[in-house]
């Protein structure tokens, strides 16, 4: 199995677009360089709402969630946004251990991550935010 | 230290000797989660031992062996001893690196970590090592190198 390795596609909603990393194997000091790189990349893009599915990611460490949180803190001073999808309830019960879970904004399905990057949101449309 | 009891199945001690790159963090993960599993460590308990030994292995690579220092070992070479004993798991992550002083003072909080002017996270290593481990002791001294001691309690 390879150790890392991700796919992106994109989720729209109306005039709003981001996307999603569907990410597989483990993040940890030496695969967090290819993460980086990855979100690095789709951001130059000027994307600045970005969903990780992680239900296939089996660990994350502090390489990981830090990388993460560089981005949460990047998107948001870009007005954009962060959703965790699905994280495995090893990386969730590690998360939650530290605290991230609170910090993190975290989703079960894919409406419920684009309803908290505000792109899927009926009772608002585009523009009316 | 140590215990120096006779081990046993039940009653392991493991010295893994090993000269590593972070593409091998991987490999020892899976080795520490195999034999807290056998111990009888809860899943929430075996994941906390793997990403405490993973943080640990981790620092020691990026911090013990900078190429910059004089202390510098080509091979990065870490022993990891594994002790079971009276349902305690001790763990000791040794390095023979360039050592740090006040190893303690490196122990940041999550507030100081989440400070809103930061924009590269790093440093949270140690402090989930605190926050997972019952007991963690960091012994450090310039030029000779680091041992990260931390037991974890079978529940």
């Amino acid at each position: 199995m390879k150790a890392f390795s991700y796919e992106i596609r994109e989720v729209s909603y109306n005039d709003y677009k981001g996307v999603c990393f569907v990410l597989r194997g483990f993040i940890d000091a030496h695969t967090v360089i290819e993460f980086e790189k990855a979100v690095s990349e789709v951001m130059d893009g000027g994307i600045n709402r970005v969903v990780l599915e992680m239900s296939a990611l089996n660990y994350v460490s502090s390489a990981g969630i830090g990388a993460m949180m560089a981005l949460a803190r990047k998107l948001s001073q870009q007005g954009g946004d962060l959703v965790l999808l699905s994280p495995t309830q090893k990386v969730y019960t590690i998360l939650e251990g530290l605290g991230f879970t609170k910090i993190f904004k975290i989703a079960y399905t894919e409406k419920e991550a684009l309803e908290k990057l505000h792109l899927a949101d009926p009772e608002t449309p585009p523009g009316q935010q | 230290m140590m215990t120096q009891e006779q081990p046993t199945a039940t009653n392991p001690r493991i010295e893994i000797c090993c000269r590593i790159d972070s593409s091998m963090l991987g490999l020892l993960r899976d080795f520490v989660t195999a034999v807290a599993n056998y111990l009888g460590f809860s899943a929430r308990e075996t994941s906390e031992i793997e990403i405490c030994v993973d943080e640990a292995c981790a620092n020691a690579l990026e911090h013990a062996y900078k190429p910059d220092t004089n202390t510098l070992e080509p091979n990065k070479e870490l022993v990891i001893e594994i002790c079971f004993h009276d349902g305690e798991l001790t763990i000791r992550v040794i390095d023979h690196g360039c050592g740090i002083s006040e190893p303690q003072a490196r122990i940041a909080s999550l507030d100081e970590y989440l400070a809103p002017e930061k924009e590269k996270f790093r440093g949270l290593g140690l402090y989930m090592i605190q926050k997972f481990m019952d007991r963690v002791n960091v012994h450090s001294e310039p030029g000779k190198g680091t041992i990260v001691e931390m037991t974890k309690v079978r529940r």
